[in-house]
């Protein structure tokens, strides 16, 4: 029943920061080249229409949030046995990542590194989340 | 004192009337031509509706009245039908004020000024506008009616509107900001909005005030939200600034050669020729078709205008606002797309001495915003104590006098106007530049005039480098909405490009 619990909640907390993590990665890789329209936003709009923008983002991407969730938990959830299985998400989220960009971007070449970093910095967290899990069990 | 003489910027009526003939002859000619196929099949705007003037006296620039009057004579030479309105209409009380040049201004009481006010303040003069074939008055309860009936039903004829004033900003939806009309009336977009869906003819407008940008929404279904376009044929335009910020073009100034707002460089691309009657250094008319489309005008004022203004049109305001959640975040490629933003990019780039083609040129723009950002800071602090070293001093030079001459505190007095008819005042004026503090006062004066103009050309620096940004933007969101684009998306695109493409007569 604990570990259920545990799972769920690592569900919910990774599904919740799947869109921001994208986000921050993106805006790191945009302020790095010097480009992309949200530092245009930032300095020439409201704040509020960055925050519409950003709760757009958020609403439209759940279904990708909750199908990359699924993956931390399934690794969780491996027997102990298959431990090795836990770091499989280092593998499995970046490469998520270049899918993603892969299938939905019309020229996905300028997109792939964000969403690869993304993946990997959605991995950290999951291995993250999974470690509090194994203290929580114990 | 010299007064300012508008015969000197009015075009004489036989004049105005030659141009007119050679107008309605080029307009046969064109007719002709384009009727043998020989010119590209353009639209043409028929009427113009001209707006202009501020809310109040005081908030009636010279430059408004200047550019109302230089817009009207170039729509009537091009033989269009103009309507305009402007302030009070023919009322003949005062309704525009302005700066008396520098050059001319020469006042025995400009060490008054200096110590209790401004020396702007005794530059300043009023007087009843003087432009001319004024329809009526700006005032919300008389302008909404006449608009209604001049773009309403009966109207089959494509409308030009060219509104020269101050706007309000929304806090709300865009499609709140407002033109800021006589008697601190306004007229809001969506307004403008309902008006434009009792007619289908087509519409454009050139706005150059504050805020502008909001009435973009008038193109759109729902004013307040969306991108579905309004049925019937596109409506577009073009604006001097977002809905967010504000624009230059309020100056008090009489000195055209100093103005470089929208409507200067618009207009001046339309026509060919500047404001002091000079050809154009750089051709406006991309394509090289013989004519200058009001898109092209934009363009031309986006790459050359060195102002505050970020203009943009009504395309492209829907090409911001296209953006799908998954590109509006994701980072774009260092390489332009090949099309018009690009080049506008790289023509620009250029002009500013930056590599437009050097793969670190995005964040070179980023470097040189946040350089000039630095430097703003530096410059408002020391305008900022410059002001306070100003106000200090004139308080002790102002103890000085109302020591020896009391009747200086009230100036709606009957003792102050006793100092000013027996001549006293001018002698204390006198007395006054001849203080210790004075000079130290008069130099701290012309710092911060300066300090002042440094700001705004930083301001203007500032803009330019977001200009870049902003064509880079554009530049691949229009490839974006051709890859990621529904049909019917493009479709609107393409027909508000399309309206942007007409051209005055």
């Amino acid at each position: 029943m604990k570990s259920l619990m545990t799972l769920c909640v690592t569900f919910i907390v990774f599904a919740a920061l799947v869109w921001p993590v994208f986000v921050v990665v993106s805006l790191l890789f945009s302020y790095l080249a010097g480009e992309g329209s949200v530092i245009n936003t930032w300095y020439l709009e409201p704040k509020r229409n960055l925050l519409a923008h950003f709760i757009e983002g958020y609403k439209n991407s759940v279904p990708v949030a909750v199908a990359l969730a699924a993956i931390p938990v399934l690794c969780a959830a491996a027997p102990r046995k298959l431990k090795i299985l836990r770091l499989a998400v280092l593998i499995v989220l970046p490469l998520a990542g270049f899918a993603i960009a892969n299938y939905f971007y019309a020229s996905p070449q300028s997109v792939q590194l964000a969403f690869i970093s993304s993946g990997m910095a959605l991995a950290a967290i999951s291995l993250t989340l999974s470690g509090l899990a194994l203290r929580v069990k114990r | 004192m010299t007064h300012f003489a508008p015969h000197q910027i009015d075009v004489p009526a036989a004049r105005s009337e030659r141009k007119g003939y050679r107008a309605r002859l080029a307009g046969l000619c064109f007719a002709a031509l384009c009727a043998a196929g020989l010119l590209p099949d353009i639209t043409y705007a028929d009427n113009a509706i001209l707006i202009g003037g501020g809310y109040d006296l005081q908030g009636s620039q010279g430059q408004i009245e200047l550019n109302t009057k230089w817009v009207q004579q170039i729509l009537e030479t091009r033989g269009m039908q103009v309507t305009t309105f402007y302030t009070d209409g023919e009322n003949p009380g005062l309704d525009v004020h302005y700066l008396q040049p520098e050059s001319d201004y020469a006042s025995p009481l400009e060490p008054l000024s200096r110590i209790f006010d401004t020396v702007e303040l005794d530059r300043t003069n009023y007087r009843n506008h003087s432009v001319e074939r004024v329809t009526d008055s700006t005032e919300r309860s008389i302008l909404l009616p006449q608009l209604r009936d001049l773009l309403g039903l009966e109207s089959t004829n494509s409308t030009l509107l060219v509104y020269n004033g101050h706007g309000n900003q929304s806090l709300s939806t865009p499609d709140k900001v407002t033109m800021h009309l006589w008697g601190d009336t306004v007229i809001q977009a969506q307004e403008v909005h309902t008006l434009l869906e009792e007619t289908s003819s087509p519409f454009r407008f050139v706005m150059t005030q504050c805020y502008s940008g909001g009435f973009h929404r008038i193109a759109y279904d729902k004013p307040d939200t969306g991108i579905t376009l309004a049925d019937g044929p596109a409506r577009c335009g073009f604006t001097a600034e977002s809905a967010y910020r504000l624009s230059e073009g309020c100056s008090s100034s009489i000195n055209s050669s100093d103005y470089r707002d929208y409507t200067t460089f618009f207009f001046a691309a339309l026509t060919g020729i500047n404001r002091q009657g000079k050809p154009l250094d750089i051709n406006p008319d991309q394509n090289n078709d013989g004519v200058t489309t009001l898109r092209e005008a934009h363009f031309y004022t986006l790459a050359n205008a060195v102002s505050t203004d970020l203009p943009r049109s009504t395309s492209e305001h829907y090409l911001s606002n296209w953006a799908p959640w998954y590109l509006r975040w994701a980072p774009t490629h260092a390489s332009l797309p090949d099309n018009e933003y690009a080049a506008l990019f790289g023509r620009m780039a250029s002009r500013l001495s930056l590599d437009p083609g050097a793969p670190q040129v995005a964040r070179q723009i980023q470097s040189s915003l946040e350089q000039i950002t630095d430097q703003r800071s530096s410059l408002v602090r020391s305008y900022a104590k410059t002001q306070n070293d100003i106000e200090s001093l004139q308080s002790t030079l102002q103890g000085q006098l109302i020591t020896r001459w009391p009747e200086l505190v009230g100036p709606h007095t009957t003792a102050y106007a006793n100092l000013a008819t027996s001549g006293e005042l001018r002698r204390i004026s006198t007395i006054a530049a001849a203080l210790k503090e004075y000079p130290t006062l008069v130099k701290l004066q012309q710092q911060l005039q300066q300090l002042e103009h440094n700001v705004l050309e930083n301001e203007r620096d500032s803009t330019q480098m977001q200009k870049l940004q902003r064509l880079r933007k554009l530049s691949t969101l229009q490839e974006q909405l051709l890859t990621h684009g529904t049909p019917h998306q493009i479709d609107d695109y393409n027909s508000l490009v399309s309206c942007e493409e007409s051209t005055l007569r």
